[in-house]
């Protein structure tokens, strides 16, 4: 009786893509499974789909004709496996992506060999274009297998379970269904993992094509698209944080006289950045709230406006200081952040050096994070864009002001 | 039982080391913790084990007095271990040593410790190893001494069989430091580049430990022998994915090479033998535990890279040879080196020492 159940979810796609597709799913080497394809309001695609299944007792078809979205069509297919009862692994696969002969069997075998409290595996996967060229060598790979192998804990800052997983049915039914679009993967691995542990295979089981003619991501480039991404990537983490009592580590403060291109390129910079788990309080010390408009059209789920008509920008920052619960804090400005991971080193660098360091922060040309120490007088003659510990800053500052 | 166990760092052989023997004796129901006075990258590999890190006095003092250890056993740090007893540990402690680098150097640090391990410890345990068994017992004669195999994880840590990769891996796991000889890693690798083009080098390392003299060395040799599009190297792997890299090498119809100057054991080769990746070694006393030339493994004589290069070739050229080098590796790490084999000796040497205590006590009270 099959025990895996596969849920793929399927809109518009390019028909030689999904017979791709749909064919390395059929052809695996572990055949005892369920296959419930969901056509998420696209019944044109359905002829094709069924001459490509043919009679495959293990495939279901389920069709509706309004485009619901993926989390929909996803929890319309796992719902119907739920209620087998033989059902205890579970994956989903994309209509454009190809897997591996060996995909289901070699998930099904760590989970089914690993301890009772496994409950996700996932592997490696090699990318494609949409010739189907192979877009990533062994240096590449063996990078992203890097990345994906950090540990569990690391799944609250970056995604690391990728595009060919497995997980166990009765975990995913302690979690309730996929949500947050467009990060409803990442959110829902977010959730299980509270309730499991997750292992990584350094092997790849699937060729993902990248930004594929209809696919989600390659409508995700549009500014406005990647914004909604991202706060909902902000969101989906920040929501995991807050159920797991884990407290923001840095407040980011940033005062704003007078709002243009240029401070909204700096907290685009700021919300790009790997480091997630800080809280943001824009300083708005303009007398008409100009700032607090503007800034607040790009949403993040950690930023607050304070609203501070007219105050100076020493005062506004100390005034700020005395409120702050988290240990670390940055004033952001008036120059951006050149590498994407730089709060993330800056931190790791800042608990790992003890001693009489109370700050650091990336020297201009980018090569090395310099440190500020306790008494000691520093050559740089501006706080911005440095990683304090929040009391050093404000003891700094009195002494500065004073 | 309550026991400690201590080292510098949590990382390379001695963490796992410390994981395997901690579950192999909580499985016996003894409770065991691990002090580490610096941290390490291996801090990923501990999980569900007492695990400290801490070098402070005033927090090592309060661990004794609050955990009230039966047995402490200090790995190469004799000064710790002169630190618990100025703590006021009164209990039977045991200094252990696991590899001390070059003979030589070896020397050289027990001929410092010498006074100290006599004053402080109640007995020396170290793996079954040559250098190291002629060192202690002309050193020490009047100390006890346990000698006995590390321990494998063969439940947890073993074979997986993967897709194949479409051309052969020649492995190395260690430090870029001298003992390590990572040099002749990658002389071995370019004359097996010479006549497989398309192999890979992959090293395994803790990118945070390394002599800094040798790392420079280590990227210019890289640079100026250009195998650098052929070398990969893999930084702070999970302890459980190691069983898939190897399986993954052994698969590919590569193997692992250990160029050693000195092991005291040699984890990265038993556990390479256990996931069927044949081993080609330097002849480095701690491996002759596990390996025995021709049969489960391949040895060659240090600097002599013709014999490393010819032995490394009939293992990816002869299946036959291949198939069977696999076969007894595994076989011969899982008879010989299980964890529950090592938590026997363990146990038995610990009641001894604890015995001997006690009747020491009560011979003063």
């Amino acid at each position: 009786m099959a025990d895996v159940g596969v849920v793929m979810p399927l809109y518009t796609q390019k028909p030689e893509f999904l017979r791709q597709a749909l064919e390395s799913v059929l052809r695996q080497t572990f055949t005892e499974f369920r296959l419930i394809i969901v056509i998420d309001g696209a019944p044109d695609m359905e002829p094709l789909v069924r001459s490509i299944i043919a009679k495959d007792p293990r495939v279901t078809i389920i069709s509706y004709v309004q485009n619901r979205g993926i989390a929909h069509a996803l929890n319309t297919g796992f719902d119907l496996l739920f209620s087998e009862p033989s059902i205890q692994y579970l994956s989903w696969v994309s209509s454009d992506n190809v897997y591996e002969p060996r995909f289901l069997e070699i998930l099904r075998g760590a989970l089914v060999k690993g301890p009772q409290e496994l409950g996700i595996v996932y592997s490696s996967f090699q990318s494609i274009d949409n010739e189907g060229n192979l877009l990533h060598n062994e240096h590449q790979l063996a990078t992203q297998r890097n990345y994906q192998s950090q540990p569990k804990e690391r799944l609250l800052d970056y995604s690391l379970i990728g595009v060919s997983f497995m997980y166990k049915s009765q975990v995913a039914k302690l979690v309730g269904g996929y949500g947050m679009e467009p990060v409803e993967d990442y959110d829902y691995w977010l959730r299980l993992a509270e309730h499991c542990d997750i292992r990584f295979i350094p092997v790849e089981l699937v060729n993902y094509r990248v930004d594929s003619t209809f696919s989600v991501s390659a409508q995700l480039h549009s500014t406005e698209n990647h914004r909604r991404w991202r706060y909902t990537y902000h969101l989906t983490r920040h929501q995991a944080r807050f159920r797991r009592g884990i407290r923001p580590m840095i407040t980011v403060l940033y005062p704003v006289v007078n709002a243009g291109a240029e401070e909204i390129a700096r907290i685009e910079n700021l919300y790009e950045q790997t480091y997630s788990n800080y809280e943001c309080r824009v300083l708005d010390l303009s007398l008409t709230g100009q700032p607090s408009v503007l800034i607040g059209s790009i949403p993040h789920p950690a930023t607050e406006f304070v609203y501070m008509p007219g105050v100076v920008e020493s005062h506004a920052i100390c005034g700020a200081l005395e409120h702050l619960a988290t240990p670390y804090t940055i004033v952001l400005g008036p120059k951006i952040f050149i590498g994407a991971l730089d709060i993330e080193y800056m931190l790791e660098a800042l608990i790992t050096t003890g001693g009489d360091t109370i700050s650091n922060y990336y020297t201009d040309d980018h090569s090395l994070i310099g440190f500020r120490h306790r008494h000691v007088p520093s050559t740089k003659n501006h706080y911005y864009n440095e990683l304090f510990r929040s009391t050093d800053l404000y003891d700094l500052l009195k002494i500065y002001f004073s | 039982m309550k026991i400690l166990f201590t080292f510098f760092n949590p990382s390379g052989g001695m963490q796992t080391l410390n994981r395997v023997r901690c579950q192999a004796l909580h499985d016996r129901g003894v409770e065991c913790h691990l002090l580490y006075t610096h941290p390490g990258k291996g801090q990923q590999n501990i999980p569900n084990i007492q695990t400290y890190i801490t070098n402070n006095d005033d927090e090592i003092r309060g661990l004794l007095t609050r955990e009230a250890f039966d047995l402490i056993v200090v790995c190469t740090d004799i000064y710790l271990a002169e630190r618990f007893r100025g703590f006021g540990y009164k209990g039977p402690l045991v200094f252990e040593v696991q590899g001390l680098g070059t003979l030589d150097e070896a020397e050289q640090v027990i001929s410092n410790f010498n006074e100290r391990i006599h004053k402080l410890t109640d007995a020396l345990l170290y793996p079954e190893t040559t250098h190291l068994q002629t060192l202690f017992k002309g050193g020490f004669p009047s100390v006890s001494q346990y000698c006995f195999d590390n321990p494998i994880d063969c439940d947890q840590f073993g074979y997986t069989n993967y897709p194949a990769k479409s051309f052969p891996i020649l492995g190395w796991v260690g430090r870029i430091q001298t003992n390590k000889n990572w040099r002749e890693f990658l002389q071995i690798g370019q004359r097996l580049l010479a006549i497989h083009p398309e192999l890979y080098l992959w090293i395994f390392q803790d990118d945070t430990l390394f002599e800094p003299e040798q790392k420079e060395s280590f990227e210019q040799f890289v640079a100026e022998t250009g195998i650098s599009s052929r070398l990969i190297s893999h930084s702070n792997v999970p302890h459980g994915q190691m069983a898939d890299y190897m399986s993954i090498i052994g698969d590919s119809g590569g193997l692992l090479c250990s160029t050693s100057i000195l092991e005291g054991f040699g984890y990265a080769v038993a556990e390479a033998m256990l996931c069927r990746c044949p081993v080609l070694t330097t002849d480095s006393d701690g491996i002759r535990r596990l390996v025995i030339n021709n049969h489960t493994g391949k040895i060659y004589t240090r600097g002599q890279l013709d014999e490393a290069v010819n032995a490394a070739l009939s293992l990816m050229h002869d299946p036959a040879l291949r198939d069977r080098i696999r076969m007894n590796g595994e076989w011969h790490i899982r008879n010989n080196l299980s964890s529950g084999l090592y938590a026997d000796r363990f146990l038995q040497m610990s009641h001894q020492l604890m015995r001997r205590r006690s009747k020491i006590e009560r011979r003063w009270s």
